[in-house]
């Protein structure tokens, strides 16, 4: 095997968003490094679309003839989590709601104009949110201090829909998402974005590559990296004020369609980890200086993931049976510490690491196919488990722990009367796995920072019940809940130890569940309930 | 002063004659705008034009004693209280004051027979023409209704405690908080258990919020529930009271059916958050939120399910069934008739074996009535449904009180039939009426019906079903069934020409031969 290692300083990039404020928890997504790093999304679940539509380099099956991998772990934007309160934004009355997940009372503040994009920013002592405002083209910093909230204007360029959080919460970056465009005009390069920083309350607009893919901060929160198609757009946040320090393609091929790569940085931001469709090849680019090291890896790249905490980058190999352990942090120096590990007893192409396990979870979506396979990338020579499921496998949502995984199973036999199923799998204690049938299909799915609960949102508009479901770990308990209207989006506010369904509603309405008491709740109609004068102020 | 037959004309000779030729002006007065009322013990009659109401009550042997009161100059309206026992006469009093003499609005209370006979007076601030009185017979509230005085506040109330004579805190004189409406409707809720305690509270519709006003302390500032958000005008189309569990204090709701939109908002009564203590004067808060009905609402109510408390929403052929704290709503299909009214009726049929609630389903011009049973049983929301199919549209339906609480008059569109509904064996007996247009009154104590038409006249036994019919000598325009202060009940037949004149029978055991004619009510008591 000719191995082609150069200075490989990885660490790894994962959705599963952990804010230090005490903080929320939000969808636990697991392989989409397209998705934007940080804490644009907020607490808001998962929704899980068809991945054909939102993946980009989801892998071709290394040339054998099944599809390609679907990654249905995607992000959504709103609402968005902090430590305690859910943050909703109205963008028709220019309000934004926070509503406390332990009382569930219902404060309103005003924002901006079009207030429409929320971000949850990590604060150690406070709840804080950020939202675009996207007629008067300004963000509002929104603080719930001791109940009390106070705001904050900054402006932004014109055109905006995305946020990217740094970990330490000094800096948000609106930059424009072309995916979140309708009818987008090609000339239009989206190459704006405004660094706000939090600290000194100023904004810094800079221009980078043709259309913004992603962004992602480094680890200390100096340094933020723009992935675009044209390539990687470097900015340094610590000298004084933000400013491009270097910007290098990700190819030598002026017309790759940049379409057909993934991209994942390490946390430390020094290395970008590049897979394409098709490709036995992973690049791997100093993000100092553009210069990059190959890695030819047995077989076509069907899924790539890097662990939360950098050690280590998974790479899937479906049509050979193999995954590639990539020691981030001792791979530059020794190309031997790569190794090859055979798991042909079963196809697997993707890929879900957990937050804080060494555990990695590969299955197939691009075939039915019931088997889970369970390798602990810290081993030396780690032996696959096998763990044979009732259904085959659509994706796998492990605890942060990796104690449990929820599965959700792809479309059942058409014996069945279900329309959708999902398994709770006890990974560590190598018990029994349950299954349950759905009468409609998940379209959200969020993991509870503590390993114990996950919510599930299922339904849609032409399916039929709308219901949340909350998986227990590790009792395997799982209760039921109709919702009142079509779900948008499941997430969990930790510091409340509640979840909740974001539901469509023109007066907005989000149902909670108490996960100690099991209580449910729906609140409709946010800004009505702010509206009402009970004679306590003049 | 009691008062026989053919006595009337004697008496307007003595009064023109002992007054000594000098002709008194209120005989100058007109006897139109005179409004009648029915009363526990009899009837009243507020003749504006000589400033007074007569109190006119049934003896033993069918006489009828009469009160007479002077009323406040600037008549406005008069309503009975519902248990009968006040007459309620609000007056403008002068308008424009000029002189401190001149008299003030004010709101009168009279009452009458069995040899009492008391009379209140409340001063109002402003000459309002609105009243409306609490089902319970406690409290009215005068407010503005069509007033034309130069300018005008029409979101000012008083609220007067009919229990209280006048004193400097009742009435309470209030102006409600308005976001530009005005009131439209009033609700009287019974007692809640709110956090705080037990209190009633007046639901104030306007046609874009909700105001509380608590009753027991009006003088605190109301509550007010904007309900239109900036893109969103809703405008109050009814109201549902529910107390919740009789234990509790927190769980008091009172749900807003909306014109024109498929979402009934709910308004929780909570306790007062502990951070907002300090800040609020209220001992409890009201927290709205929406529930989605998937329709428009005709009628509401809050019903007990064997699943808990659900608001009830009725659309046509659908029922809604809406859980008031997760708004996830159950829909329960009616068949193919639709129903506008909806009643609960479990007062009279009793719960469900699972102590769920029981409502009648009816519809003005349609022929069919159905009884829901709420309380599930497998696959859907309720355990039974019944429906009966009578041989005419329904136009109104009547409830009997007294003895007969589980029946109800049903009357058609055409007023020629009439079906005596029995909610507990859920029957419905046709009596058919030889002409349309008949009118109908129940007695107190459930246990007759009284339907007129020209000068003829039924007693319609509920219990027995047996009519018995009567041809008075002259047209008879309403009819009173009330008791005697003595003992025993009477009816009396107003002829509502020229002086009105009235007929009285034993309302147990009518008979021509016993009644007693009078031909000139409104000459009585005149100086």
């Amino acid at each position: 095997m000719h191995r082609s290692v150069g200075d490989l300083r990885t660490g790894l990039v994962c959705v599963l968003l952990a804010c230090g404020s005490g903080g929320f928890v939000a969808c636990a997504s697991t392989t989409d490094s397209l998705n934007n790093e940080g804490f644009d999304n907020g607490g808001g679940g998962g929704p899980l679309s068809n991945a054909a539509s939102s993946s980009t380099a989801s892998g071709a099956g290394g040339g054998s003839t099944l599809p390609p991998e679907q990654e249905l772990e995607n992000n959504f934007g709103a609402p968005v989590a902090t430590g305690r309160y859910v943050w909703v934004a109205n963008p028709s009355s220019g309000r934004v709601a926070y509503i406390d997940g332990k009382t569930l009372q219902i404060q309103i503040v005003d924002a901006g104009h079009g207030p429409t994009h929320l971000a949850a920013i990590p604060d150690a002592d406070d709840d804080v949110a950020i939202v675009l405002n996207t007629l008067s083209n300004d963000a509002t910093v929104l603080r719930a201090k001791e109940g009390a909230l106070s705001s904050l204007n900054l402006q932004v360029h014109p055109g905006a829909n995305s946020w990217a959080v740094s970990p330490d919460g000094r800096w948000a970056t609106a930059w424009t998402d072309v995916k979140g465009i309708e009818n987008d005009d090609p000339l239009d390069g989206y190459q704006a974005v405004s660094v706000l920083d939090l600290h000194t309350e100023n904004t810094t607009q800079l221009s980078v590559g043709y259309r913004p893919q992603s962004l992602h901060y480094n680890e200390a929160s100096s340094r933020l990296l723009v992935v675009s198609e044209e390539g990687i757009t470097s900015i340094l946040l610590d000298s004084g004020s933000p400013s491009v320090q270097a910007h290098f393609p990700l190819t030598d091929d002026p017309v790759e369609d940049p379409d057909a790569r993934d991209v994942a940085l390490t946390p430390d931001g020094n290395r970008a980890l590049v897979r394409r469709v098709d490709e036995s090849v992973l690049n791997i680019y100093d993000t100092d200086d553009g210069s990059h090291v190959d890695i030819p890896l047995p077989g076509a790249i069907t899924d790539l993931d890097l662990a939360d905490n950098g050690a280590m980058a998974v790479a899937v190999m479906r049509a050979v049976g193999k995954v590639a352990l990539i020691p981030c942090t001792t791979i530059v120096d020794d190309p031997t510490s790569l190794s090859i590990i055979d798991v042909s007893a079963t196809t697997v192409g993707s890929v879900s690491l957990p937050s804080d396990s060494s555990l990695a979870f590969l299955y197939t979506n691009a075939q039915p196919n019931d088997m889970l396979t369970v390798l602990d990338t810290a081993l030396p020579t780690p032996t696959p488990r096998l763990i044979k499921l009732q259904s085959a496998v659509s994706s796998v949502f492990p605890t942060p722990d990796a104690s449990h995984a929820l599965v959700l199973h792809s479309a059942p036999p058409v014996s069945s009367k279900y329309k959708s199923a999902i398994s709770l799998v006890p990974v560590e204690a190598q018990l029994p796995s349950k299954i349950l049938g759905l009468e409609s299909a998940p379209i959200s799915v969020a993991m509870a920072p503590d390993n114990t609960q996950a919510l599930l949102a299922l339904g849609s508009l032409f399916d039929t019940p709308y219901q949340m479901v909350v998986a227990r770990f590790p009792s395997l308990e799982i209760d039921t809940y109709a919702l009142g209207s079509e779900p948008i989006a499941a997430g969990i506010v930790a510091g409340a130890n509640s979840g909740f369904v974001a539901q469509q509603h023109p007066e907005g309405r989000i149902t909670f569940v108490d996960f100690k008491s099991g209580e449910v709740r729906t609140l409709t109609g946010f800004e009505l309930a702010t509206q009402v004068v009970d004679g306590s102020t003049p | 002063m009691r008062l026989h037959n053919a006595c009337f004309a004697l008496t307007a000779l003595v009064a023109i004659g002992s007054s000594g030729c000098e002709r008194q002006p209120v005989w100058d007065q007109p006897i139109a705008g005179a409004q009648i009322l029915g009363m526990d013990h009899g009837i009243a009659i507020v003749d504006p034009g000589a400033e007074r109401a007569l109190l006119l009550s049934p003896e033993d042997d069918l006489s009828l004693s009469q009160d007479s009161f002077a009323i406040t100059t600037g008549f406005a309206t008069a309503k009975v209280t519902p248990d009968g026992s006040r007459l309620l006469v609000l007056s403008h009093g002068t308008v424009p004051r000029e002189r401190a003499d001149d008299p003030e609005p004010t709101l009168q209370t009279f009452t009458a027979g069995g040899g009492a006979r008391t009379s209140h007076s409340y001063r109002l601030s402003d000459p309002l023409s609105g009243l409306k009185v609490d089902p319970l017979s406690r409290f009215a509230v005068v407010h503005a209704s069509g007033d034309a005085a130069f300018l005008q506040n029409p979101n000012e109330l008083s609220i007067v405690d009919l229990t209280r004579e006048q004193t400097d805190d009742n009435p309470v004189h209030l102006t409600l908080r308005s976001f530009g409406g005005t009131p439209q409707a009033f609700t009287f809720t019974e007692d809640l258990v709110l956090p705080g305690g037990k209190r009633r509270l007046l639901v104030v519709q306007t046609d874009r919020d909700i105001a509380l006003v608590d009753l027991d302390a009006p003088d605190l500032p109301e509550i007010t529930i904007p309900l239109s958000s900036d893109t969103n005008k809703m405008v109050p189309g009814g109201v549902a009271v529910s107390d919740g569990a009789l234990e509790r204090d927190d769980d008091a709701r009172i749900a807003i059916r909306l014109q024109d939109d498929s979402s009934v908002i709910i308004i929780n009564l909570e306790p007062v958050l502990e951070s907002d203590k300090d800040d609020t004067p209220q001992s409890f808060r009201a927290v709205p939120n929406f529930v989605f009905t998937d329709g428009i609402p005709s009628d509401i109510a809050f019903v007990q399910t064997d699943g808990g408390l659900r608001l009830a929403a009725l659309l046509g052929t659908r029922l809604t069934l809406v859980n008031p704290v997760t708004g996830i709503a159950s829909a329960v299909d009616l068949g193919a008739q639709e129903f506008s009214q909806m009643t609960i009726v479990t007062d009279v049929v009793g719960q469900t074996s699972d102590g769920s609630d029981v409502a009648m389903l009816w519809s003005p011009g349609k022929s069919h009535i159905a009884f829901i049973a709420f309380g599930s049983t497998v696959g859907q929301p309720y355990k039974a449904i019944e429906k009966l199919k009578l041989d005419t549209a329904v136009s109104t339906v009547a409830p009997i009180g007294g003895d007969n609480p589980h029946l109800r008059i049903l009357r058609s569109s055409t007023g020629g039939a009439v079906h005596v509904l029995d909610l507990l064996t859920r029957t419905a007996a046709p009596l058919h009426a030889s002409s349309s247009g008949a009118g109908l009154t129940t007695s107190a104590d459930g246990g007759r019906a009284w339907l007129h038409q020209g000068s003829s006249l039924a007693k319609l036994d509920l219990t027995t079903l047996h009519p018995q019919n009567f041809q008075l000598q002259r047209p008879i325009s309403r009819v009173f069934d009330v008791t005697r202060p003595s003992g025993g009940d009477a009816l009396i037949t107003l002829h509502e020409s020229g002086l009105i004149g009235a007929t009285v029978l034993d309302a147990q055991q009518p008979a021509l031969s016993t009644a007693r004619h009078y031909a000139g009510l409104l000459l009585g008591e005149l100086p």
